[in-house]
């Protein structure tokens, strides 16, 4: 009976992080805040963050910021044409890329270090100095609602949607970051441009730089770019996740081969104590919700399990299935089970070695790193990405068991596919 | 020069450690596993893979999908951890993350990552599963319907009918040799005889390559991999090392077809030809890859045309390398407003293709640079490297990937026009669109989708 219930879903890392063995430091370039990682990685990766996310825009601007951000990339500065910017980018291997999601946005450079002194100069040049040609923007906007409407084939990508409407109607994360077909038609290319201006200010943004590169070196080059930036207090907003005890069941009728499931329920904030055991507790669930659906009842192919890092957090759960109704009580019946039954030391270190190895994987990536030191400033401080390994060393099975069972205090369901195959059926109640 | 004298001396010293590179070693043992080690200390991790040439090549209609099938088996038990969880709890005790096995046209590899204090027992892990699988019946029904539910789950993809109908179209009877997923009644009818049988016939040490990728010493590497995989032997009689495969029918028309799927939200072009492959014109393997880079840069003509000009939201050209007849593909997300100018478009760019000022001497350049940043972004990332080497062991040869940037190197404006001339432009081709019934009935995409002189 112990080992049934030691089983951990070893597909993929639980936890995200930044760093085992860390050299990150955080230095200050006239009022902008840098962290910085020095590594021997042949690639270089380099993120200028943008605080606020959804909460910078209003719902029916949803996308505007998304396709600022990429407009700035790719649609031509002062001294690039739109064609040149792209060419010379690709001259280099030269990698330049923006989005936005639900808490912040990024402009990001990708190069090998050989490239990197042209790479910075497309970066700096694209994020100084964009001018939003009516054309090429245009051009990106109809790529962006085509992009949309691609999503709307994508079950996964439906699902997700319908579980974010299940968790977040009425608060900011109701809003898409990437927008919607109608919202997307609304932007012109004057509207990215007074946009952008607002997300320049040194105490909204910050950067994040890995790979092999020198601190002074980089020091100047921030310095020289992007000293001109403004400066003006900033608080970033902090919403509040909703606390619900409900069993809302939000559906969607899609004729489909497979119908799609999904679970998603409140879960601690990055900056929690909580947060930790939580993700164990939570991994060590998604893993044994796999071996039930796939490996013992071969009621899924893909379950899958998922605590989103939003300053608005929540988990979930969800897989593709035949059974929807089998599927819906099996997730209730392994949450209960690891609510009621708890952990145990074996079951926990399995998670630790899982967790520790999945650390390490993500180093040997600059772009990864970037991503988790950023994501890590974002919701608290970019320390947490560091101090991760650490922290889940020192978690106890006590502390899973509180976790996993102080914060779900609701379950809410989302169901995409034939409404024939759930009818007359009740989500279990949490 | 060091490279090339290597190489020379691979296949006749193959049983002394080869140093291919600066951090890349090989070794044969004596009972033919193939072995190499790729040293980055960068991380104390080690990464696995192992590859067996075993694919949908080795298919035929009677046992499409069973190689798969058989994958999946490996992982449902074995002497050593009897029941699938049994196998997952040791993967947990061991660290073991971005575990999976994966059946393609020329292959099947098994690859995980793990600490690299758990090498030796990842080896012997690794040793458990592809070995020694228990081939449980009860386990194999279990699997009969994992692979039905994969099936499922792929075909909710709009894209998923219109690559099922290409495939039928592109290879015609021998569909079966490029599908890896096979056939679901084929499936149902598996028994355990015929998965022992394919354990015998192709999961063998004279049929793989083990690659050990990460924080390790590729001395010790060596030593270890043959301590635990020195007594594996291949089954006496096999004679699969001399299997050829059947060649694949040329096309000898155009065809065209539509899917319609209310699935499909916006409109796909598929268009593909049968390209060359690694064993009858290797020379045109590279300049496929140089061809393509070119189209897909975002100043190329092609790109130009379609995506500046707003008819399409995307265009992408390419070209699988494989040992037995690679597919050309050019995929176009036409603008749905714009459907039959697209491919009116689509359709001149093809005839210009071979001409001279279709491609700059500078995106030539370019393409051979950017060819080579690529290769250094792959190397930087060890835990997927291992499985570039894998699969390019299984769709060409270790020399072949060795020595390809100076063959991309040696691409001249002729071998691309060549290339052009000889699989794309005037060639008999499939071409597909995928596009909602009713975008279909409205712009009367059946009176222009028609043969055309490409």
């Amino acid at each position: 009976m112990k080992r049934k219930i030691l089983w951990v879903c070893f597909m993929m890392a639980g936890i995200c992080s930044a760093t085992a063995q860390t050299t990150t430091t955080s230095f200050n370039v006239n009022g902008i805040k840098v962290i910085f990682k020095p590594t021997q990685k042949k690639v270089i990766n380099i993120r200028i963050y943008f605080r606020g996310g959804v909460t910078n825009y209003k719902p029916e601007q949803a996308g505007i910021e998304n396709l600022a951000l990429q407009a700035a990339t790719s649609c031509g500065t002062k001294k690039y044409t739109g064609v040149a910017l792209r060419d010379t980018a690709e001259r280099y291997g030269v990698q330049l890329s923006a989005e936005s999601a639900y808490d912040y946005g990024y402009i990001q450079l990708n190069c090998i270090s050989m490239y990197f002194n042209q790479g910075w100069d497309l970066f700096s040049e694209a994020i100084n100095n964009p001018v939003f040609d009516e054309a090429e923007v245009n051009l990106l906007k109809t790529r962006a609602i085509t992009g949309s409407q691609r999503r709307g084939s994508d079950p996964d990508a439906q699902l997700f949607a319908l579980q974010m409407k299940a968790a977040f109607e009425n608060t900011p994360y109701a809003t898409d970051p990437l927008g919607t077909e109608q919202t997307l038609a609304g932007l012109s290319a004057g509207d990215l441009k007074n946009y952008y201006k607002t997300l320049f200010n040194k105490n909204k943004l910050f950067i994040v730089a890995v790979g092999n590169l020198d601190k002074q070196d980089l020091y100047q080059k921030i310095l020289y770019a992007f000293d001109n930036f403004p400066s003006s207090p900033y608080t970033a907003d902090n919403p509040k996740a909703p606390a619900w005890t409900d069993n809302k069941l939000v559906t969607e009728q899609k004729n489909l081969k497979a119908n799609y499931v999904g679970a998603v329920m409140p879960a601690p904030e990055f900056t929690s104590a909580d947060y930790v055991p939580f993700r164990l507790a939570f991994a060590g669930l998604g893993g044994n919700l796999y071996r039930t659906l796939r490996t013992q009842y071969h009621l899924s192919y893909d379950p899958w399990d998922n605590v989103l890092d939003y300053k608005m957090p929540v988990a979930m759960l969800g897989a593709s299935t035949n059974n929807p109704k089998q599927v819906m009580l099996a997730m209730m019946r392994e949450l209960k089970y690891v609510q009621n039954n708890g952990y145990s030391e074996e079951w926990l270190q399995h998670l630790k070695n899982i967790y520790v190895a999945g650390s390490y994987f993500d180093e040997q990536s600059s772009a990864a790193v970037t991503q988790s030191l950023g994501r890590a400033e974002i919701l608290g401080n970019w320390q947490y990405a560091d101090d991760l390994p650490q922290l889940v060393n020192m978690v106890t099975v006590d502390q899973m068991n509180k976790a996993i069972n102080f914060y779900i205090t609701g379950l809410r369901w989302a169901y995409l596919g034939n409404l024939d195959a759930i009818e007359g059926f009740r989500p279990p109640v949490y | 020069m060091f490279l090339l004298l290597a190489l020379s001396s691979l296949c006749l010293k193959a049983q002394e450690v080869q140093k291919l590179t600066d951090n890349i070693f090989a070794k044969q043992l004596p009972n033919g596993l193939q072995m190499l080690v790729v040293e980055d200390h960068s991380v104390p991790l080690v990464t696995l893979d192992i590859t067996f040439k075993a694919g949908a090549i080795n298919q035929t209609r009677a046992d499409q999908g069973l190689i798969g099938l058989y994958g999946q088996m490996m992982m449902r038990g074995n002497k050593n951890y009897v029941t699938a969880s049994d196998f997952g709890y040791r993967a947990g005790a061991l660290g073991i993350l971005g575990s999976n096995r994966v059946t393609s046209e020329e292959n099947t590899t098994y690859y995980f990552t793990l600490p690299k204090e758990n090498f030796a027992d990842g080896l012997a892990y690794m040793s458990s599963a592809v070995r020694f699988p228990l081939l449980n019946p009860v386990d194999l029904e279990k699997e009969k319907q994992t692979a039905s539910d994969m099936v499922k789950q792929k075909s909710t993809l709009a894209t998923f009918a219109l690559n099922v109908e290409m495939d039928r179209q592109l290879w015609g009877d021998q569909a079966c040799r490029k599908n890896a997923l096979g056939d679901s009644s084929v499936i149902n009818g598996a028994t355990v005889e015929m998965m022992d049988a394919i354990k015998s016939k192709y999961f063998n040490p004279d049929n793989a390559l083990l690659v050990v990728g990460g924080d390790v010493d590729h001395e010790d590497a060596f030593k270890q991999v043959e301590a635990v995989f020195g007594d594996w032997q291949t089954p006496a009689g096999n004679d699969q090392g001399q299997w050829i495969a059947p060649e694949f029918k040329p096309l000898s028309q155009p065809k065209y077809f539509i899917v319609a799927s209310e699935l499909a939200r916006t409109p796909v072009l598929d268009i593909h030809w049968q390209g060359p492959d690694t064993r009858k014109d290797v020379s045109a393997t590279y300049a496929a890859d140089i061809f393509s880079y070119i189209l897909n840069q975002n100043s190329s003509r092609l790109r130009t045309a379609l995506i500046q000009s707003g008819l399409a939201a995307s265009v992408s050209i390419g070209y699988l390398t494989l040992k037995h007849t690679g597919p050309i593909s050019l995929i176009v997300s036409p603008n749905p407003a714009k459907v039959k100018e697209c491919i009116e478009e689509v359709n001149r760019q093809l005839a210009l293709m071979d001409n001279d000022d279709y491609i700059t001497d500078a995106e030539i350049a370019t393409a051979k640079r950017v060819m080579q940043i690529r290769d250094v972004r792959e190397e930087d990332v060890t835990s997927t490297f291992v499985r570039t080497l894998s699969f390019w062991w299984s769709s060409a040869t270790l020399d072949y990937y060795l020595t390809y940037l100076d063959n991309l190197n040696k691409v001249s404006r002729a071998d691309l026009k060549q290339y052009v001339d000889t699989y794309i432009k005037n060639q008999p081709y499939c071409e597909g669109l995928l596009i909602d019934p009713g975008l279909r009935a409205e712009i009367k995409a059946d009176d222009f989708f028609r043969p055309a002189n490409k």
